[in-house]
Parts: C-alpha cells; structure tokens; sequence
C-alpha cells in the first residue's frame, strides 16, 4: 500500500510546479492563472491525503470549500483579464514593467 | 497491489500534465494540460477514498472552471508565441526558486519519521457500507453550516463582481422592452382616418 | 443558545449583510436608483455603533463554536475596521455616484468583520478571501486608466499565490495536529519540531505577501497607484488592517520564540527601510503611500515580537492612527481635472496659499506618520517600540526606530511643498486649473478622520482601555 509520505511528495511537487509557472510565465496572465489553480490542487491532495490518513473528515470539508473559493477567484480572474484585453487588445503583460515596483 | 500501480500511474501522469502546463507555448494546450491534471487527481483522490470530492472535482473544476478558461482563451484568441518571451530569462531563477522550494518540502514530507507508516499507519478500508458524500453531508450542514453560508456569500460577490466587469451598458444598444409592448393598446397604434375615397381615372 | 443570543453577536455582520443585500435588490428593481451612497453609508454606520456598543457591554459569545467568536476586543477591532470605512464611503460619493463600488465594499467589510472573529483555519480563510475578491474588482473600477486591469490582475495573482501558501502551511499544521482550530497555529509556535516550523513559516509569508512586507511588496505600490482614490484609502486603512488582524487571531498570547523572533524582526526591519527608502524616489502620491504602508506594514508585524497581552492593544491603536491619517490625506487631497494629474505630488506645492486648510490636514497627517509628537503616529509607534523592549529585543526595537526616522525626510518633503515652494509661475496657472475646492463630503471625511485623532493623541490612555485585549 502507498504511505502517506508519497501522497505528501506528489503534492509539494505539483505545489512547486505551479510556483515555478509563476515565476516562469510572468508575462502570461492566463498561465499564472492556470500555476495557482495548479498549486491549489497540490494543497488540496495534501488534504485529502492526511484527511484519509487521520480518519477525519474536516480536510475534506476544507478542500470543499477550498474549491468553491478558487472557482470564484479564478472567475474575477478572467473578467479582469477580458477587461485587459478590451482595452488593450493583448495580454501580454510585458507592459507590466511600466509599472515596475 | 493493483492501488500501488494504479497511484504511481496516476502521479507520474499528474506531474508530467503539471509540467506540462506551466512549460507549453499554446495557452490552449496548456488548458487541456491543466484538465489532464484534474482528472488524474480525481483518480489519486479517488484511491483516498474521497468519491465525493473526486466527483466534484471533474464535475464543477472540469466542468466549469476549465471550461471558462477555455472559452476565454478563445474568446481571446490570443497569440502564443510572443507572450513566450522571457521564458528562457527567467528561467534560472524561476528553476533555482523551485528547486529550493523543492528540497524544503522534501524535507518537511519526506521525512519517514514524520508521515511514515508509523507515525500514520494505513487506515482501514472502508466498507461497501460506506458513503463518503453521506459523511460530508452530514458535517456540511451541521457543524459547518457557517462556513457554509459565508461561501454562499463569496459566491454571490464573485457573480457581482463578474457582472459589473463585464457588463457594459452600450449607448447604442437595443433592446425590447417586453412590458411596453404587452401593455400597449390599439389606439397607440392604429389611428382610423376618415378620408374621401379616391376617384380612378 | 437562542437565536437571540446568535443574532447580537452577529449583529455587525447581519447589518452589513442586510446593506449588501438591499443593495443588490435596488440595483436590480430600480434601474438608476441614486441611494446606494446612502444605504451603505447607514448600514457601515449602524454596524460600526453596533460593533462600538456590544464592546462597551462587554458581551462574548461563540454563536458557532470551533468556527466563530466574539468579545469585547473583537467587537473594538470590528468598530475600528468599520469606523474607518466611513470616511471612505464619504469619499467614495464623488467619485462613485451608484453602481457596483457600493456592494463590493460592503462585502468585502463582510470579510474583515469574519477575519477578526475567527477560530478557525476555515473561517480565516473564508474571511480573507471575501476581504480580498472584492478588492481586485474595486481596483478595476477605475476605469479612466488602462493600468488598473494590469495592476489588479497582477495584485490577483500574487494573492492567489498567497493564498496557496497559507494553504499550505495550514495543511502541514492540519496533518501535526489533526485539527483545523486556529489553536494549532500558537501551539506550533511554540513547538521545535520541523513540521510545526515549515508550516509557521508558510503561513506567515502568506500573510507577509498579503500586508506587502518586504520581499514580497511589488504588488502594492501598482495597485495603490492604479486604484482611485477612495479605493486606495479602503487598501491601505481596511484591507490592511484585515491582514493584521487575521494575524493578531493567529497569534492569539503566544509569545514568539527564538528561530521565529529572527524572521518576525528582519523582514519587518527590511521592509520599513526599504519603503522608507524607495518612498523619497516618488513624484506620485499614491505610490508614496504605498511605500509608507510598506514601511509601516513593518513596524505592524514588529508588535508581534512584544509579549502576548500588550500586542492586540499595539497593533489596534496602531491600525487606528495609521488608517485615520491614511485617509485624512486622500480625503483632503484636491480634486483636479483627470485622475493623473491629481496624484502629482508636484501639485502640491504652495498648496497652502491656495486651499490652507487642506494643506494643514495633509500636514497633520505627514507628521503623524512620520511618528512626530504630538501627534497620534507617536503613541502607536511608542507603544509597538515599548513592547519590543519590554519583549527583551532591545537591539532590535533600536535598530527599527532608527528605521522609521529615515521615513522622516519624505513626509517633510511634502510638507516643504505645501507651505514653502511656491510653485514656478508657469505651472501655477495649470496647478490652479481644474482643481476646485474639495465636496462637502470630502471635507466631512477630513472631519470624521480629525476628530477621532485628535481624541486619541490627547487621552490615549482612554482610547487604549476601550480596546480592550
């Protein structure tokens, strides 16, 4: 049978996936969008997984409501990122160093 | 046995989609990779005896989620090459941020003394009995009833928000107004005149 | 417990939700209705006396045990999250006559409200992201300029981020100790075990990135620059506030301890030189008061390396000072023609033989950021730098005052532009041009942030004891 310690590495490495999506695609809005989605579902293979493992169900109720969430975030996402391209007729951000920090 | 293969299948197709979609040029792949994703998930959640979150995961995030980046993708028709600029400049960082990242976590998951089968041994399997969906059920609106009223909020702020970004009152637009026409009498239309009746040559 | 009992300790957020609720209806049954100013402004008012006067009971209850909570000092942190949101609103009127502004901002005070009540990791969670989602649509809204799209796009981006982070630290906790009370979080702290360590140290980077500390601040200054001004205001008095108090929750009494106290007090130390630095490179106002909430983002999480009980208290009269005089700036800030042109900090010159009373409201609040007796910035900042004494870090509290005194040169700055430089003849004209006296409402908004400063500089004791903690 598979431990716990295998489910746990598969998710830190999809979690380090999607951090290095961010990190790689900082000019592609949709990507980004698509490396947090990534690394929500490595948290969320980390809460099933010790869910199963400590016989308790509130990791998968967090999980259910780490979905609802993300949906809803993911959602404001892409309307931002329609009203970007209404304005801007790209998504491209490398505009985005104008406003360098 | 057989879970034993079924999981190191799935992961190894999970991380590969991962990979997959934070490296590919096309943001339409990269979808496609990301639905991949999801569905492997589903199946490792699937081995964790999670059926209802599983489910849930292919019906709303495969569903719905997925299926609106996709939509947008389109809708964006957007170009995949040159947003692809910089990929190969930030790609020692973002490599050096991730390996780090990597071992750290390694560190922390790895570790047999702190997740290995003596610290968590292998849960029984659950009976043919078994509902898991019954299980959250039951909690969901009991003893999470709050949590579960403040997503319910969350929800509805995501749709204002999504409508007042995207909803655009255009000046030119036309519309019927279903009301007005429903309620509009004969005499608003139609007007009888009395007229001489015209003489043919 | 009866309903009755549910219902007043809920009473802050059931006058929110009923204000958010109405208004909704109203923007959907009357098309071009004008009272969404007023009935967010009466429901933010009603909940914010609901919140003052539940503390002054004394009333505690736990309506949703395991997930919710309140007391006297919830309460006094709800009353002045919310109290601050009413000078926004008032700035808001101008600029924001109806439409969506109105809901958003109410809810996403829906989402303070729940961060300062909450017990555990899932209400926490809930909570900030209703405080935030709001946030990156208010952000948009101001849409005379292109950048907003791409500034909250990028503030989405590195909050979702944030928010995986948390999450994963929470699942790390979840996994040592099998519970999801925010509990597990202050015994972590204490604990010298790998586990606990790594998920300590995700959450609080999330929670860094969220209050824009130094490294992870690039998102603030574009998003403060890129909002208007009201919904700057809402960002840098509420939203922060929001952050700080979700951290103060984690924390609970728990003292810090010896790895931690390190991270708690150089990246704190980082950010308040470093925004104090990059501030003085600003011709905008708006990313002026970016880089001083990094800065004071700061000296916030340096109250957390002071002993248990004296900390809520730091951090509330801090909050408090830092919002009010955060929004007595914006709201005094003369309008001008176009959004641009009324950030530039050039345009504040000779102010005073313009508009004096604007220039000596943007002065008192300089002066009180900057941490300059008498002013209010002084106690807050006393009492953080006592804490961290009393905690036994004497080195760092020394090395963080003299952080926050390299702040001192920009707010002067601006103040020399208020009421020395007069401005090149050639500019006056085009300074004067389009830049009316600020509303009615605005100036109500300066008066709103004044008074309340002024009784906190003068019976700060007082105001300290009715924050109960």
């Amino acid at each position: 049978m598979v431990p716990l310690t295998h489910y746990l590495v598969l998710g830190a490495v999809l979690f380090v996936l999607g951090l290095a999506g961010i990190f790689l695609n900082r000019k592609n809005v949709l990507i980004l969008l698509m490396s947090i989605e990534l690394m929500l579902l490595a948290v969320n293979t980390n809460f099933v997984a010790f869910s199963h493992f400590l016989g308790d169900t509130a990791g998968q109720v967090f999980v259910f409501f780490v979905l609802t969430v993300a949906a809803a975030e993911s959602a404001i996402g892409l309307a931002i990122l329609v009203v970007l391209f209404r304005s801007r007729h790209t998504i491209d951000v490398q505009d985005l160093d104008r406003l360098k920090g | 046995m057989t879970p034993v293969v079924l999981f190191y299948l799935f992961a190894g197709i999970l991380v590969f989609a991962g990979l997959m979609v934070v490296t590919v040029r096309n943001p339409v792949h990269a979808a496609l990779f990301l639905v991949l994703a999801f569905f492997t998930s589903a199946a490792v959640w699937m081995l964790l005896e999670a059926e209802f979150l599983s489910l849930a995961l292919v019906l709303v995030y495969v569903g719905a989620v997925m299926v609106l980046f996709l939509f947008v993708v389109m809708m964006l028709d957007v170009q995949g090459a040159p947003l692809r600029q910089g990929f190969i400049r930030y790609l020692p960082v973002g490599a050096l941020v991730a390996g780090v990242a990597a071992l750290e976590l390694y560190l922390v998951v790895g570790s047999d003394r702190l997740f290995g089968s003596q610290a968590f041994p292998l849960p029984q399997r659950a009976g043919a009995a078994y509902s898991n969906t019954q299980e959250i059920g039951a909690v969901l609106y009991t003893k999470y009833v709050y949590p579960f009223e403040i997503a319910a909020v969350i929800l509805l702020v995501a749709i204002v928000a999504a409508i007042a970004l995207s909803l655009r009152r255009r000046g030119d637009a036309r519309s019927q107004r279903p009301g007005d026409q429903v309620r509009v009498r004969r005499e608003d239309r139609v007007r009888l005149v009395a007229m001489p009746a015209e003489k043919g040559e | 417990m009866s309903a009755e009992t549910v219902l007043t300790a809920l009473l802050p957020e059931v006058l929110l939700l009923a204000g958010l609720l109405l208004l909704i209806g109203l923007e959907i049954a009357v098309p071009r209705h004008r009272g969404a100013f007023a009935v967010s402004l009466l429901a933010v008012a009603a909940a914010a006396a609901a919140a003052a006067w539940l503390s002054a009971g004394g009333s505690s209850a736990a309506p949703f045990p395991g997930h919710y909570s309140v007391g006297p000092d919830t309460f006094a942190a709800k009353a002045v999250v919310l109290a601050l949101a009413v000078p926004v609103l008032l700035l808001a009127r101008g600029e924001f006559p109806g439409g969506p502004f109105y809901p958003l901002l109410v809810s996403s005070l829906l989402g303070v409200c729940l961060v300062v009540s909450a017990d555990s990791f899932l209400t926490l969670f809930l909570g900030v992201e209703l405080m935030s989602i709001p946030v990156y649509v208010l952000v948009v809204l101001a849409f005379q300029r292109e950048e907003s799209a791409e500034a909250a796009l990028k503030y989405l981006v590195l909050s979702g981020t944030a928010s995986a982070t948390f999450l994963l630290g929470v699942s790390l906790l979840y996994g040592g100790s099998g519970s999801l009370a925010l509990s597990a979080f202050s015994t972590a702290l204490g604990s010298r075990d790998v586990l606990a360590t790594a998920g300590v140290v995700l959450v609080l980077s999330a929670f860094f990135l969220k209050a824009a500390v130094v490294p992870f601040h690039t998102w603030a200054p574009d998003a403060y620059e890129a909002a208007s001004v009201p919904v700057t205001a809402y960002m840098a008095a509420v939203v922060k506030a929001g952050v700080l108090f979700a951290v103060l929750r984690l924390f609970a009494l728990a003292p810090a301890e010896r790895p931690l106290v390190d991270l708690l007090a150089l990246l704190p130390l980082a950010s308040m030189v470093w925004g104090n630095l990059a501030a003085m490179r600003q011709d905008g106002l708006r990313r002026l008061i970016a880089y001083s909430s990094i800065a004071h983002a700061g000296y916030l999480f340096y109250a957390f390396l002071g002993d248990g009980p004296g900390r809520f208290q730091a951090v509330t009269f801090y909050l408090l000072a830092y919002g009010l005089m955060n929004v007595l700036v914006l709201a005094a800030l003369p309008p001008a023609g176009d959004d641009v042109a009324r950030d530039r900090l050039e345009r504040l010159k000779g102010l005073f033989q313009r508009q004096p009373y604007a220039a000596w409201m943007i002065a008192v609040a300089m002066l009180s950021l900057a941490g300059i007796p008498p002013f209010p910035g002084f106690v807050a900042k006393f009492l953080v730098f006592k804490n961290v004494v009393a905690a036994g870090y004497p080195v760092y509290a020394v090395l963080g005052l003299v952080g926050s005194y390299l702040g001192l040169y920009f707010y002067l700055r601006v103040i020399q532009y208020l009421f020395m430089a007069p401005p090149p003849p050639a500019e006056e004209a085009s300074a004067a041009e389009g830049e009316g006296a600020p509303s009615r409402l605005a100036l109500a908004a300066t008066v709103l942030c004044l008074l309340p400063a002024i009784l906190i500089a003068l019976f700060p004791g007082w105001v300290i004891d009715r924050l109960g903690g």
